[in-house]
C-alpha cells in the first residue's frame, strides 16, 4: 500500500513539474508570422511513458529517447501575430532504458499535425498544437491510435536569412493512448521558407 | 525576464530528467533464470483399447532434441552473458514404460511430465525464486485444437500418460492458474500446435470500463513466445537434426550451433544437480545474432522468427509465431543487469 502511494505521489510530482515547465515556456513568446510558407522541423526529445496501474510497473515513469520530424507544406498568417500551419508528422521512440527484467517497447508513429503559433516580437514565439497518429510497436507490428497535445517555444536563431527562417524550439508534449499516457520534452529546429512575407511589427 | 524564464524552464526539465531517469535509481539485483523444460515424444504410448499394442501415430521426432538443445542454449547464453540459468528437465523420452498410476509416477518418477509433477516442480522452483528472477517454462509436445476440438480444450497440452490416466488434455486455464501463483517474471515458450491459445488478451484501456474481464486475466508479469496462432499447426522439419521449425529458429537466434557438445548442470531430485551432455554448442565469446549492446530482448527474438509456410495435405498453411501485445517487453539476458 505504501509503495503504491509513494509511486502515485512521485507521478503527481513529475506531472506538476511538466505543467510548470509548460507555464514557464509560456513566458517566452513572439516573432513575425509568415504570410504564406512551407517548412520542416526535426526534434529530439526525452520521452517518458507513464505506466497505468494495471501495468504494475515498479517505476513511475519509463525513459526513452525519441526522434521526429514534421513536414509543413502549409503555414498561413491569419493576423498580425497569429499563424496557422498543418503538416505530416512522424517520430520514432526507442525502447525504454533497461531496469530489472522489463523494458517498454520501441515504436514508430505517423500522423497529421495542426499548429497555431503566436508571435510576440522579432525572435520569440509560442506554438500550441495537436496531432493524431497511428503508432506501431516495431517488434510486434501492433497498431494503436495516439493523440498528441503539444506546446513549444520558438527562438529565431539567425536574422537576415532573406526568405529562410531558422527557429530553435523547446517542445513539450503529452501523448494520450487508450491504455497509458506519455510526456516528452526536448529540443527542435524548424526551417521555414516564406512564399510571401509580412512586414515586421 | 525572458532569460530568467528560459533558465527556469531548463532547470525544470533537467530536474524532471534526473528524477525519472532509470540511471539514477538503484539497480535491482541481477535475476536468475529458472528454466523448466518439458518435452515429450509420445513413443511410450499404447493403443487406448489394447495396452500391449504401441501407438506410433502421435510420435514426434524433434521434441526431445528441441527441449534438450533449448535448455543447453539458454544455459550457455547465460554463461556468456553473466546470468545463471538453472535447468530442470521434465522429459518423456523414448519407450520408457508407462507408470501404472499417477501416484506411482509422482513417487517414483518426479520429473515424468504429468500435470501433478509439473505443479510440484513449479512450486519447488517458486520457493527458490526471488521477485527479481525469471521463470521460463518451455514446452515441446502436442497441443489440442482445431475445428473438431471443443472450445475448452483449444490449446490444451498433451502431457505424459500413465496406465490409469490416458491422454487427458491439460487446459490452458490450468497452466495459467499454476503460473499465476509463481513470483517474479514468467516466460512461457511453447512449440506446439495451437499454442497461440495460451496468450492472454492485452487490455487496451484501463479497468474501469467494460473490458473488466480482460483485466482479470491479464498479468503484466507474464510473457509469451508461442509457435503458432490459436488456429494453426506447428511443424517439425526433418533433417540431420530434427527440430520443430519454431524451436530451430529460437536456437539460431540464440547463436546455437550443431557442433561439439555442451555440458550443463541440471536439477536432480536425488542428488540436487547432475551434469548432462547435450550435442551442440554456443561458441565461447560469440554474440547471439539478435543481441543488441549486450542485451537480448524477447521482442527481438519474436521479431526474428519468420512466418513458416508448410504443406498440409497439399494445402499451403502458415505457422505464425505469437507474443503478447502491449508496450511491455522482457529482457531475457543482459550484461547490464
Amino acid at each position: 500500500m505504501g509503495v503504491v502511494a509513494g509511486r502515485r505521489i512521485k507521478r503527481i510530482i513529475l506531472i506538476a513539474i511538466i505543467a510548470l515547465g509548460m507555464v514557464g515556456t509560456n513566458l517566452l513568446v513572439a516573432g513575425v508570422p509568415s504570410e504564406e510558407a512551407f517548412g520542416a522541423t526535426v526534434e529530439s526529445t526525452w520521452y517518458g511513458s507513464i505506466p497505468s496501474a494495471f501495468h504494475e510497473d515498479e517505476l513511475p515513469i519509463r525513459s526513452h529517447l525519441s526522434f521526429g520530424g514534421t513536414i509543413t507544406p502549409f503555414a498561413f498568417g491569419i493576423s498580425e501575430a497569429w499563424e496557422l500551419s498543418a503538416g505530416v508528422t512522424g517520430f520514432y521512440t526507442t525502447r525504454s532504458m533497461i531496469y530489472g527484467t522489463t523494458v517498454w517497447r520501441p515504436f514508430a508513429a505517423l500522423g497529421l499535425a495542426f499548429d497555431a503559433t503566436y508571435h510576440l516580437d522579432q525572435q520569440f514565439s509560442i506554438t500550441g498544437g495537436s496531432a493524431v497518429f497511428l503508432s506501431m510497436y516495431t517488434q510486434t507490428r501492433e497498431f494503436a491510435p495516439l493523440w498528441r497535445l503539444k506546446i513549444s517555444t520558438g527562438y529565431e536563431l539567425l536574422q537576415n536569412l532573406g526568405r529562410n527562417r531558422l527557429v530553435l524550439s523547446i517542445p513539450v508534449s503529452v501523448d494520450v493512448r487508450t491504455d497509458y499516457i506519455s510526456v516528452s520534452s526536448g529540443i527542435g529546429i524548424t526551417w521555414r521558407f516564406e512564399r510571401k512575407q509580412k512586414e515586421a511589427m | 525576464m525572458k532569460k530568467k524564464a528560459l533558465l527556469i524552464v531548463i532547470v525544470l526539465f533537467t530536474l524532471l530528467a534526473l528524477l525519472s531517469c532509470e540511471l539514477f535509481l538503484e539497480k535491482p539485483p541481477k535475476p536468475t533464470i529458472h528454466a523448466l523444460v518439458i518435452g515429450l515424444d509420445y513413443k511410450n504410448n499404447f493403443e487406448f483399447d489394447d495396452p500391449s499394442e504401441p501407438y506410433p501415430d502421435d510420435d514426434l521426432n524433434g521434441t526431445i532434441n528441441d527441449a534438450k538443445e533449448i535448455a543447453a542454449a539458454l544455459y550457455r547464453r547465460g554463461e556468456e552473458m553473466g546470468t545463471e540459468v538453472k535447468v530442470t528437465f521434465m522429459l518423456q523420452e523414448g519407450t520408457t514404460p508407462l507408470p501404472d498410476t499417477v501416484a506411482q509416477a509422482e513417487a517414483d518418477y518426479p520429473l515424468y511430465p504429468i500435470i501433478e509433477n509439473i505443479e510440484t516442480q513449479l512450486q519447488r522452483i517458486n520457493n527458490e525464486m526471488t521477485d527479481n528472477d525469471i521463470l521460463l517454462v518451455y514446452y515441446a509436445g502436442h497441443g489440442y485444437g482445431g475445428p473438431t476440438t471443443p472450445e475448452q480444450y483449444q490449446g490444451a497440452l498433451a502431457l505424459a500418460e500413465t496406465k490409469e490416466a490416458i491422454g487427458e488434455p491439460v487446459k490452458v486455464e490450468v497452466l495459467q492458474a499454476t503460473l499465476a501463483t509463481i513470483k517474479g517474471t514468467k516466460l512461457l515458450i511453447m512449440d506446439s500446435c495451437y499454442s497461440g491459445a495460451h496468450e492472454t488478451e492485452y487490455p487496451t484501456s484501463p479497468p474501469d470500463d467494460d473490458n473488466a474481464s480482460v483485466h482479470l486475466v491479464y498479468d503484466p508479469s507474464q510473457f509469451y513466445l508461442l509457435a503458432s496462432a490459436p488456429d494453426e499447426l506447428s511443424w517439425e522439419l526433418a533433417g540431420a537434426e530434427t527440430h520443430g521449425y519454431f524451436t530451430g529458429q529460437v536456437l539460431e537466434n540464440l547463436g546455437w550451433e550443431h557442433e561439439d557438445s555442451t555440458e550443463i548442470e541440471v536439477y536432480d531430485p536425488d542428488t540436487g544437480t547432475r551434469t548432462e551432455t547435450i550435442v551442440g554448442n554456443i561458441a565461447a565469446g560469440s554474440e547471439a545474432p539478435i543481441e543488441r549492446n549486450g542485451t537480448i530482448f524477447l521482442g527481438d527474438l519474436f521479431a526474428n522468427i519468420p512466418i513458416h509456410t508448410a504443406s498440409d495435405g497439399g494445402t499451403r498453411v502458415n505457422q505464425t509465431p505469437q507474443t503478447g501485445n502491449g508496450p511491455l517487453d522482457l529482457v531475457l539476458f543482459s550484461e547490464h543487469w
